[in-house]
Formats: C-alpha cells, structure tokens, sequence
C-alpha cells in the first residue's frame, strides 16, 4: 500500500466493522477521487517501480545464512595488477570531512579488512601507510601522484587521454575514470587507452541537459551499454562500471548491480563519519568507527540476502533479466521488462507498429522506424 | 522494541548534513541506515511492500454498486477447493479466507478473536476458510472438531488442557468457556512451511486442508522470520523450538528443490491423509508462470499466489520492498500458465487463491473477474481488530495489541469487528454480483472491468471505460507520429 493512502484504506474498513453493512464507496473510489483531485503522482524515484523476481520452485533460493554467497570482485583488466574487494564497494562522495572523521574512517576501512569485508575508498587525500584496504587516489595533478593502489581521475576532455598516456608510464595499478554525461562518445577511446574502468556519479549527470529529466537507471543503462560495446566481438578483460551518486541504499545497489554496475561508489560511510563530528557530543573515533563499521556489515548481509532470494550464490550474477518494473517511464529509461508481460514499453510498442504498418500499408524504412518508437516512447517518458 | 532515541537522533543529525550540503533528505532510508549504524543488523519490516503502483485502484468494476436497495442475498457466494486429486472438498459460503497469520506473530487474543469469531458466523450461516500460517496451530484450532478428540489417552487430553490453561492464563483469558473454545465449525487450512514448526502429527491429520508454503509475497526466496522477542515461552513451546531465540525458517524446503521433488512431496502428503485432504501449494508472486506451471503438474489441488504487497509478521525491509511482483501484474501470467495447461488437459476442478493488497468487496472482486476463484485477506483482518498500520509488527509497539505489546486486545470486541467485516463484505460482493445481473460471485468476468490507464491496460489486458485498449491507444500515439514526421508520402 502507498504510505499516503493508509488513512484511507483503514477508514474504509474500519466502516464496515462497526456497522456490519455495506459501504457507500469502495475503498478505490476514494483513492481515485483523492488521485483525481491531487493530480497524478509524479513518478520521480524510479527505484521504488523496480522489483527483482524472487527464487521459489522454477529456480531454487539460496540460503543466506547456511550458504556463501560471494561478493567478492576484482578491479582491473591485467592479471597481475587486479585489486579486489570482498564487498564491491568503493566509499566515495563528495561530503568534506575533517581530520578526526578521515581517522574514524581508516580505522573502519582496517576493521573491515580484518573481518574479510574489504571496502575500497576514493579520496583526494594522500593514502594512509598504515592502511590494509584498497586506495584510489583523485589524482587532479599528475605530479602529485603518491603511493596509491588505484587512480581516479576526472574526464575532462581530450587532455584526459594525455594524462592516461603518461601516468601509464610510472603506474601500473587500475585507472578508473570519472566520466561526465557525454560519456558515450568517449568511452570506448578511453577502454582503448587501457584504463580499468569508469565511474558513473549519477546525480551529477542527471542534472546536465543531456540528462535532464532522466533517473540515475538510464545513467546506469547508457553507460554499461557503452562498455558492452566497446566489447563487442573482443573478449571481455574486465573493464568495471562503478556507479555512484543515487545509489546509497542495499535496494538500490541491488538493482544498480542488476543493471550493470560492477561496484558501488557509496557515501552514506561518509555521512556517518561525518555525522559522528556533528554531534553535540564529544566526538569519539572509536564510536564512529563503530558506527561505520555497523553500517557496513549490515549493508553486507543485505547484499547477500538478496541474490540468494533471487538464486544466486554470486553477487554479480544478478542481470537485466532478473527484474521489472511498474512503470513506463522506468521501463523505456533502463530498458526494463514490464511486471506481468515481461517485454519493455519499446517492445510493445514495436510490435503494435509493426502490425499497424503491415494493415496500413504503410512503408517505412529502419530509419523512419526508429524515429516512431522514439517518439511514441518519448510521450510516456 | 520501540527505536532508542540515539538512532532517532542520529537518523536527523544525517539528515542535517544532507540538507546541508543541498540535498533532499529521504527521512526513512536514514532511519534504515541510523538503525544499521547502532547494531550492524539488517533491519526488519512488517505487513505489505509500499508499492507505488498497484493498478487496483485504476480498475473499475462498470455499473456494479457494492450497496443497493434490492435484495441480492441469493447471489452464490460459495467457494470449493479440492476434488482434483483429494477425496473430499472446502466448501465455504464467501470467496475469502483468513490468511495465514500464525500464534505467535499475532498475540493470543487476537488468535481467540478470529477463532470465535468464524465459530460465530458459521452459527450464522456463513463458513469462511482459516489458513494458521507456518507457525503452527493451536490445541482448539487441531481439535476443535468432536470426532479429533475420540481417539485421544486421557493423558495426551490433559496435557493438551493444561497447555491450553497455560496459554489463557497467561493471556488473562481464563473466563473463556473451553467447550466453546475447543468448537471450531470453520474449515482449517494448515501450512507446511520450510520451518516446520509443529510437534503434534494431528496438525496435519486433522486439518481441513494442507498448504505447502513454498514462498510468500513479503519475503520471496527469503524464507521466514519471528523476531526473538515474539519467541515467549508458550510461542516456543506451542512450536517446538527454544524460547527467545528467532524462529528461521529456511529460504527453501530442505526436500523440495524443484518440480519433482514438489511431485514427491505432494504424493507423500496424499499418503499420509489417504488421499482425503485437498492440498494447496502457496508460491509469491514472481517467476509465476514457470511456478504455476510446476504445482499444476504436481498433483495439487489448488495453488495461493501472493502478490507483492502480500502482509507479513517480519521480513527483512529491503526483501519486502523489493521482491516480487504486484497482484494485478501476476494474474496475466498465472492465466496465461491455467489456459496453457487446460489446452492440453481436461479440466478438472484445479482452483486457484490469491492474496496480496486484496482487503475489501470490490478488490475481492476484481481478482475474482481477472481470473481468481477467491482471496486470501490478512491485513484487513487486522483492521477489523484495531491494527493502525503502524507496520511494527516485528516489534513490541503494537498499539492495538494485535502483533505484540503490553497493550491489551479486546477480545470481544474484535471478534465483533471481524463478524462485521465478513458480513458486510459478503453483502457487498452479492451486490457486486448481483447488480451486473450475475447468480454467481464466479460469474463476474474481465469484460466487467475497465482502466483508467495505458500501463494498466498493458498489464492487466483490460480495456477503457470507452471501449479502446492499450493497442489502439498506441496505434493512435503511432498515427500522430508518423503525421509529425510527415511520412504520409511513404504509404503504398
């Protein structure tokens, strides 16, 4: 039941109850007068439209508890280089935070790796020494290279492909590059280059005119459609999609993962890192440390409970197929079946023009198909 | 438990920082993450997903009115499950049951209320199926019959009065008169769920009807949970577990890992109850044709489908809200999988149940005309006892009393409510019925039904109130865009 519509149903119920005779209205006459009256509701979060079909007898679940279900993944295309997390997060954002929250942070990222729960991070700061977990050095000045594990830089423009050139000179761990929103256009040279992977922040992305309007799934469905192409008739070495920005909850990694993301940039560790600091309360970096820590695991047993419900015993098994939605919109956007007819908007609608065009006479060439299913598709989005 | 006030804190200390730094703070995502912070648990969730899209509300039945002054009291509400392979059948006078919400999940007196409930209305003519949930049953629901009884020691007999006596005094109901409690005139589905939690064989022998409970829509793949909080003393032992530790069931049945093992365990439960005992088998709402095609060939006798919104006592927040598919989105396939059998098959009485977000007459009847033979209502049970939907059935807040808390439920007045519910829903679904000219609740078919949109239409086959569909609909949007590229020109 939608949250708002609680009042409604139990009001209509509680009508029957106490009187023992029928209603003047049924409870969804009331909710569509409410509907009516309100507008309809603007589907803005397209992640609460999309569900993941579950394991029961046509496919056996898993059982979280009695057996392992891997998260481990690998960052890197050469055998030797590859750097690998056993739960495929990256903590990245762009929260500032001070000196006692980075010390709260590391010693969270050390007690992960002891508990074989190993996160990465992405930070413009110098990596610790004393670290156990991954590092991925924002590297904004080439000069500034320090002892990193892995690079981040920011694509921005073809000096980006210079900088790739010469840092491969002098590092040999995975690149990855932080693409902006016209990335399509670029990935395949900067795959070419032999970076390792690209990173997807999609709430800066959605807010470009490329974008616009658009959700972080069809970010995420561009972007892992960009890498596949890349691969097209080569054998795939790995290349990674991390994907960033609106993707900060076990629901929303799960179905980012299922539409393509190989690893999470996640910065909700950043918020209770820097939350920690913002308490009234003295600030404590072993409670915060703790808090972080918490968090994590918790977010680890949600990341296995759900692929075992969907029956795999791999994280990233998990793929378009094994979800739908309830929405046209998130449909055309992330190419997403629809719940119950298991094709997407875009089919549909291709197979009615298809027909339509035959009963019609009407000729049309690929080209002038296309720009009708755009069209048509573009209506409902 | 009720949340500390430290998460609650925390939870808008977060929420200050993301304000800040210009963002929209989603209050509840940081509730989730305040209570992972604290105890590196994942969190918990009760009752039905908050779907936002569960197309009922977008379908209209076309002129039926659920409250008429003619008198449509004749219109047969009957319902039958079994008969496919068992000897002997359900026959209930309403196309509803109680769903599965097992001792334990709910309190005691809510328990005593449905029980008495039922008893009273099928005093009154109307019989209404109960389905225990996995949790087992309790002593009057397995014996509530005389001729259960006839074969019992004296010994097994008093042991299970004191048992009884433990449970009433415990609940401060030992004014309940126990001849009264141990007459149940209501047909009882019991459920064989992954937990197995049952001590006593009489649970299945005595039973009305056995439900193999391979998934439900709250939790699909995920197998079940009671809180080690709802785990008291009398909950375990009535279980056969120990107390105050969580109560798993496993994500799947240790023998059933796919269609022939259904087949076995299918036939294994036939033996048991000589073949008498219709047998259902429960899946969530999901891979549903695949599923629905299995128990078709498993020797069952009727399938339940549990749609996303599907109520229940404790899932895990992002399993209940992210698994699964909606009710009205599950009935294409499911009649796509029935027709696709039966074009190969004599049909033979194989019914089929559905649950999920289905709590009032026009609901019931929708599913019903979209290709259900009846529904299973939990949450709207619940209501009838005074449930807020607070949904913290998983805890020990309930302000009703229902699910767990020191709150006290009355026990007369909800067994009230619940005759209420049943009786007045039944009268609206004769006026349903009876108002679009039908002798049967069974009658009322998809052409009844309408939409009021294009996504519905898609998902659901049925047409607009005008008559067009989601076909001409798009052909319609095809036509306007082939104007707008101008490609008249291109027709032959």
């Amino acid at each position: 039941m939608r949250l708002n519509e609680k009042a409604v149903i139990r009001k209509s119920i509680l009508d029957l109850c106490n009187t023992g005779l029928p209603r003047q209205e049924s409870t969804d006459d009331v909710i569509r007068k409410i509907r009516e009256k309100n507008g309809s509701q603007k589907e803005e979060n397209l992640w609460e439209y999309i569900v993941a079909l579950g394991a029961q007898l046509s496919r056996p679940p898993f059982d979280p508890y009695r057996e392992k279900i891997k998260l481990t993944t690998k960052i890197g295309r050469k055998g030797d280089q590859k750097i690998s997390l056993k739960i495929p997060i990256l903590i990245y954002g762009e929260f500032d935070l001070s000196q006692s929250s980075k010390d709260a942070l590391n010693l969270t990222l050390n007690d992960l790796d002891d508990d074989r729960s190993t996160v990465g991070l992405i930070s413009k700061d110098e990596p610790c020494d004393e670290r156990k977990y991954p590092h991925f050095q924002i590297l904004d000045d080439i000069n500034k290279l320090a002892d990193p594990d892995g690079i981040v830089l920011k694509y921005t423009g073809a000096k980006t492909e210079e900088k790739i050139e010469k840092i491969r000179k002098e590092f040999d761990g995975p690149i990855l590059v932080e693409v902006d929103e016209d990335f399509s256009q670029y990935v395949e040279s900067l795959l070419e280059l032999g970076i390792d992977g690209i990173l997807v922040n999609t709430e800066n992305i959605t807010k470009s005119k490329r974008y616009n309007g658009k959700h972080a799934i069809a970010v995420i469905h561009d972007a892992r459609l960009a890498i596949n192409e890349f691969y097209r008739g080569k054998e795939n070495d790995g290349a990674c999609l991390v994907v960033a920005g609106d993707v900060n909850n076990a629901g929303k990694m799960i179905k980012a993962a299922g539409l393509g993301a190989d690893i999470i940039g996640y910065d909700t560790s950043l918020l209770i890192a820097k939350v920690g600091h913002h308490s009234e309360n003295f600030f404590d970096e072993e409670i915060t440390a703790q808090k972080i820590f918490n968090h994590m695991i918790a977010t680890k047993s949600e990341l296995t409970g759900i692929p075992a419900a969907l029956g795999y015993s791999d994280f990233h098994n998990m793929s378009p197929g094994d979800f739908r939605t309830s929405s046209i919109k998130a449909s055309v956007q992330g190419d997403i079946p629809l719940e119950g007819v298991d094709k997407t908007y875009r089919n549909i609608v291709e197979e009615i023009l298809d027909e339509y065009v035959n009963t019609k006479n009407i000729s049309v060439n690929q080209q002038e198909r296309q720009k009708i299913i755009n069209l048509v598709i573009e209506e409902e989005n | 438990m009720p949340l500390p006030k430290d998460i609650m804190n925390f939870r808008w200390d977060m929420a200050n920082v993301v304000k800040n730094e210009g963002h929209v703070a989603d209050l509840k995502s940081l509730l989730l993450d305040a209570q992972k912070a604290s105890d590196g648990l994942v969190p918990y969730a009760s009752l039905g997903a908050h779907s936002q899209n569960d197309y009922f509300s977008n379908i209209m039945i076309n002129n039926a009115k659920i409250n008429s002054m003619q008198d449509y009291s004749d219109v047969d509400a009957s319902l039958i499950i079994g008969g496919r392979y068992s000897k002997k059948i359900i026959k209930t006078d309403v196309p509803f049951s109680v769903a599965g919400m097992s001792y334990g999940s709910v309190k005691l007196p809510a328990k005593i209320s449905m029980h008495l409930a039922l008893n009273k209305l099928a005093k009154n003519g109307i019989k209404i199926l109960m389905n225990t949930g996995e949790g087992g049953a309790l002593p009057w629901e397995v014996y509530g019959a005389k001729e259960s009884r006839e074969h019992l020691s004296k010994t097994h007999w008093d042991s299970i009065l004191e048992f009884t006596d433990k449970l009433l005094r415990a609940n401060h109901l030992e004014g309940i008169d126990i001849d009264e409690l141990f007459t149940r005139e209501y047909p009882l589905i019991v459920q064989y769920a992954s937990g197995r939690f049952w001590k006593d064989p009489a649970y299945l022998l005595n039973a009305d009807g056995i439900e193999i409970k391979i998934g439900q829509g709250a939790k699909i793949g995920h197998g079940g949970i009671l809180p080690g909080s709802k785990v008291t003393e009398l909950v375990a032992e009535n279980r056969g577990i120990l107390a105050h530790k969580p109560a798993h069931s496993p994500s799947r049945h240790l023998d059933i890992l796919g269609p022939e093992d259904l087949v076995a365990k299918v036939l294994e439960l036939r033996e048991l109850t000589k073949w008498e005992t219709p047998i259902i088998v429960k899946v969530g709402a999901s891979r549903i044709y695949d599923d629905l095609e299995i128990i078709l060939k498993s020797y069952a006798d009727c399938a339940t489908v549990d749609g996303l919104v599907g109520g229940t006592g404790a899932a895990p927040y992002e399993v209940r809200e992210d698994i699964g598919i909606n009710t009205i989105a599950s009935l294409r396939p499911i009649r796509d999988a029935i027709n696709d059998y039966y074009e190969t098959h004599d049909k033979d009485g194989f019914k089929l149940l559905v649950n999920g977000g289905i709590w009032d007459s026009e609901r019931i009847a929708k599913t019903i005309a979209l290709g259900a033979d009846g529904v299973g209502i939990g949450t709207g049970f619940l209501l009838a006892m005074g449930c807020t939907l607070i949904q913290e059935c998983h805890t020990d807040i309930c302000p009703a009393g229902i699910t767990g808390s020191y709150e006290k439920l009355d026990v007369e007045k909800s067994a009230e409510g619940i005759f209420n519910y049943i009786k007045a829903t039944k009268i609206e679904l004769q006026n349903i019925a009876g108002s679009l000219g039908r002798e049967k609740i069974e009658d009322i078919e998809m052409t009844d039904l309408s939409v009021n949109d294009l996504l519905t239409s898609i998902i659901s086959e049925l047409p607009f109130s005008d008559g067009t569909n989601h076909v001409s609909k798009i052909q319609t949007k095809i036509d306007h865009a082939i104007n707008a590229l101008n490609l008249q020109g291109g027709k032959i």
